[in-house]
């Protein structure tokens, strides 16, 4: 693949959230939100985006945190994956987050990937599939005020800021999961990725979220008729695979040159029914979890 | 448009465009170690530390790096002596063709810097911010082993 060189722009650097709103009224025509780079960049050394006008958001401090208010846990739209994966102020049993350092891309682009950015490139990325699994929200600022909008499939309209991810601790007896398959060890994007999130109470399960990356084509989505068909009950193995092999099966794919629609949809089948075990064996015996 | 930062501890002031990598301008200042290679943040040849964190400089704008502390090959090699990295790294012949090697020795560092004591897997998790092309990983890895355990003592 031959890369262009960067193209030219003109930059502009705020240090606040209402100065990024400013330039971005104050500017006609394309202008491109930087944040870590590890997409942007890139895209633009292929030519698939060529602004005019960059805002570097590197200075807007003010959107890096991880912060607990009472069970909400709020993440900054320009907290790096690598503050997210680290910060105290996750439950130790979400190993989907913690283990953002293993599975997502190297300590490089964990410095710099944004929670925000990996939300606001849409598609298949990790973290609006861990929020999706954990019922999270997304909270944008644009020129009209703000809104909250769900992680999956979420688009910017221009002028509009991620703000934060918003999730709730699901509270005692609850863990999530994260599996991701693909060809590079954790540096590329997964081939089939699967969220699980669960709570159990007194050996029934009361909540559960569970997000594959190909439900329908290469839209990402929920498996809500397999949350629904184990909601309530004790599971045990046998349930979690016939419940996984008749949701699972209902799912539609895409082929592409990574793989095949039908091997997509065999690893899925593999991945939610390890996330499944996991979080239920996690939950009931208590299991020590290699970290 | 005009930046300050602190580069292998000096503090420097730059011109430098907007569309300006780090990269760029680390070359442009003469940091010669810092190598293209892939472009994209994959390979890690262009590995710098930025305020103790592992960068790709490739990924980084050069206007992002304004007031911030960055660290190159040629700031933590003392004058007229190797580090005990590089020293390792010749001592195992762990360097082929080399190409790779600044961005290593760079992960190397932040591996020394924020995991003394790592173990073999440890570093093979971290080192895989790296893609060296003569495929001379086994040594890369003994010789960062015993770089660290050299630093400890």
């Amino acid at each position: 693949m031959w890369l262009k060189a960067v193209p030219s722009f003109e930059v502009y650097t705020p240090s606040s959230l209402r100065e990024v709103l400013s330039i971005y009224s104050s500017l006609d025509g394309e202008v491109v939100l930087y944040a870590g780079g590890t997409d942007l960049m890139p895209f633009m050394r292929r030519g698939k985006i060529r602004p005019r006008a960059v805002v570097d958001l590197s200075g807007v401090r003010e959107l890096r945190y991880v912060r607990r208010e009472g069970d909400l846990i709020h993440v900054g739209g320009l907290t790096t994956v690598h503050d997210l994966a680290t910060s105290p102020a996750i439950p130790l049993s979400y190993f989907s987050i913690r283990w953002l350092r293993k599975y997502f891309g190297a300590e490089t682009t964990r410095h710099m990937a944004t929670v925000g950015g990996n939300l606001a490139s849409g598609g298949e990325r990790d973290i609006p599939a861990i929020m999706a699994s954990l019922d999270g929200e997304v909270k944008i600022v644009g020129a009209d005020g703000e809104k909250v909008v769900g992680p999956l499939g979420l688009t910017l309209s221009r002028g509009e800021v991620i703000v934060e991810a918003i999730f709730r601790d699901w509270g005692p007896g609850s863990v999530s999961w994260f599996g991701k398959f693909e060809k590079r060890a954790s540096n590329g994007i997964g081939v089939v990725t699967a969220a699980v999130s669960m709570k159990a109470v007194d050996g029934v399960v009361e909540k559960i979220g569970v997000v594959l990356n190909r439900v329908e084509g290469r839209t990402m989505g929920r498996l809500t008729d397999l949350e629904n068909a184990l909601v309530g009950k004790t599971i045990d193995p046998s349930l979690i695979k016939a419940a996984v092999e008749e949701s699972v099966s209902r799912i539609r794919p895409a082929s592409d040159f990574r793989a095949s629609s039908s091997f997509r949809k065999h690893v899925s089948k593999v991945l939610v029914r390890r996330g499944l075990e996991f979080c239920w064996s996690y939950l009931t015996r208590g299991g020590s979890v290699e970290d | 448009m005009k930046i300050e930062f602190v580069l292998n501890g000096k503090p420097v002031s730059a011109e430098l465009r907007g569309n300006e990598r780090l990269m760029d301008l680390l070359r442009r200042l003469g940091m010669k170690s810092v190598k293209e290679a892939c472009g994209t943040g994959d390979c890690g040849s262009c590995n710098v530390i930025v305020d103790g964190k592992l960068i790709n400089s490739c990924m980084m704008l050069a206007v992002q790096a304004r007031g911030k502390t960055v660290t190159t090959v040629e700031g933590i090699t003392p004058e007229e002596k190797l580090h005990p990295i590089q020293s390792a790294l010749l001592e195992y012949t762990a360097s082929q063709c080399g190409f790779c090697i600044p961005g290593i020795i760079m992960t190397a560092k932040y591996i020394a810097d924020n995991h003394p004591t790592a173990d073999e897997q440890t570093i093979r998790q971290i080192l895989i911010a790296n893609i060296c092309r003569c495929g001379g990983y086994t040594k890369i890895v003994d010789a960062v082993s015993a770089a660290l355990k050299q630093i400890q003592r």
